[in-house]
């Protein structure tokens, strides 16, 4: 304020000037006030002035102010754009980027030095924002966001479908008319978002966080109706690109029209060109997949029908080729017959000689049976109480009792005396 | 995890209907027994069933998160002037 001043009260003096040298004894001055009046020059010359120019020198320093040069290839321009004075989004200055800029001229009096300070800059060719969408999408493509291995398959038949929008918004319409005409009962839930203006970044963020939260949703429609590019440039804002990128459940991106991309739809999921085309693509059509399920169905009872069918039929062909073998070689069968009734007699034959064998074999076994020996006389003796046959004298002891089988009937006796034999 | 012998009600709709196809496709090449054949028929036709209870589970909710102070509520979503 006080320079301001300054400058005001030298405008006379200046005046001055041009009097005084004509009088030959030269006005000294001191250094502010030549400083002075050469700002003031510059700043009345160049109140606003637009200017052309090279990006170089380029530096923030912590005051987050920005400076660098404007150059072309004879002369250099300082510049500096100070905190907060440009609104709205910017992209990224850097050295080499050629910029359209307005600003004024004014001379930094403490360094002697004029610059331009910028309140409008734009890249050259591009619009600014056109430029800072390729500038994020680059570094966000970088950084590894957009890959395709990333990209989830959105669900066949969503539980429930999330959508992210302005509740009040065009898009929402279209979402709710197109879904419910595909599928009647299909349950949504909508997370609402402003999808413009100041905070809408952080509002589309929040809301995709808090469907996150949730365990019911399938999918989340991430969208709006069409715009201009700063309508849209929420869907370019880090916060959304960021709460799509780390979504739990499958995002589709369906900003504006057809045409309108946004860094959003790099990192979706799946980018619907439209909020209709998302609702198209996220909810299957009912009767369509009723339709398929009825078909199956048909195709099962028909399968199992011309299964059974098939398979009566090969019995049907097994049990003709099951004829009585009479019918099909009499001949043979006669023979069989044949066959049979010799093998009868000569089974027959068999048996009698086999039955007349074992007559012999039982008659020899008798002589040699124990039996037929005490029938001629002999007998046996045990000791009382033991099975086996005494042999020798040497068996028994004087009083053992002992028990005598004979042919016919047993009896008892007791040793009174023994004989060596 | 093919073949049709554990049939669960918390598939999705996706898998219920793979069941289905594959079961008719099994059938329709017709070389299984008879067995085999009947069982694979009755699976089908109870993924079929359990696809059509799919279709039918969702009630057809629209609603909208609210916030009520620090809490975040569900309500109806008005769908009025949607021109439905």
């Amino acid at each position: 304020m006080e320079q301001q001043e300054f400058i005001f009260q030298s405008v006379p003096a200046h005046e001055g000037v041009k009097e005084k040298e004509r009088e030959s004894s030269p006005r000294v001055y001191t250094v502010s006030e030549i400083v002075s009046l050469a700002e003031d020059l510059i700043e009345e010359a160049f109140p606003s002035v637009w200017v052309v120019g090279e990006v170089s020198g380029y530096r923030v320093p912590t005051s987050g102010h920005q400076y660098f040069s404007l150059k072309d290839e004879n002369s250099v321009l300082p510049a500096a754009i100070f905190k907060g004075t440009i609104p709205g989004p910017m992209f990224e200055l850097k050295d080499g980027l050629e910029v359209i800029c307005r600003g004024t001229l004014s001379l930094y009096s403490k360094k002697g030095i004029y610059q331009i300070t910028i309140d409008y800059i734009e890249p050259k060719g591009l619009g600014e924002l056109q430029l800072a969408f390729e500038q994020r999408k680059k570094k966000y493509a970088e950084e590894g966001l957009f890959d395709p291995a990333r990209k989830r398959r959105l669900p066949f038949l969503p539980r429930k479908v999330g959508i992210v929008t302005s509740p009040t918004g065009a898009a929402i319409r279209d979402l709710l008319n197109i879904m419910r005409r595909r599928f009647p009962n299909i349950d949504i839930l909508i997370s609402p978002a402003r999808v413009e203006g100041e905070g809408s970044a952080s509002e589309i963020a929040r809301a995709i966080e808090l469907l996150n939260k949730r365990d019911d949703i399938d999918v989340i429609i991430v969208g709006r109706g069409g715009g201009s590019i700063e309508d849209l440039w929420a869907f370019n804002e880090d916060e959304v690109v960021r709460a799509i990128y780390n979504s739990r459940i499958p995002v589709v991106s369906a900003v504006g029209h057809e045409i309108d991309f946004t860094i959003a739809d790099f990192v979706a999921d799946l980018r619907a060109p439209t909020p209709s085309a998302a609702a198209e693509l996220v909810v299957p059509i009912r009767e369509e997949l009723r339709e398929s399920v009825k078909r199956l169905r048909e195709r099962l009872q028909d399968g199992l029908m011309r299964y059974i069918k098939t398979r009566s039929e090969i019995l049907t062909d097994l049990k003709s080729r099951l004829i009585p073998p009479t019918k099909r070689f009499p001949d043979r069968y006669r023979d069989i017959d044949n066959m049979r009734d010799r093998l009868v007699y000569s089974i027959r034959s068999i048996y009698k000689m086999q039955l007349e064998q074992l007559g012999r074999l039982q008659a020899e076994l008798r002589h040699l049976s124990p039996l037929s020996i005490l029938s001629k006389g002999y007998a046996i003796v045990t000791k009382k109480g033991e099975a086996v046959p005494v042999r020798s004298s040497k068996d028994l002891r004087k009083g053992d009792e002992f028990e005598v089988r004979l042919y016919k009937g047993r009896l008892d006796g007791k040793v009174t005396k023994i004989y060596e034999g | 995890m093919s073949g049709g012998n554990s049939i669960k009600k918390d598939v999705s709709y996706e898998e219920a209907f793979s069941k289905l196809e594959e079961a008719v496709r099994a059938l329709e090449k017709g070389d299984l027994p008879l067995e085999a054949s009947i069982k694979t028929f009755e699976d089908g036709m109870k993924w079929a069933k359990i696809c059509e209870a799919k279709l039918a589970e969702a009630k057809g909710r629209v609603e909208v998160l609210v916030k009520r102070g620090d809490d975040v509520v569900v309500e109806n979503f008005d769908t009025g002037s949607s021109g439905d």
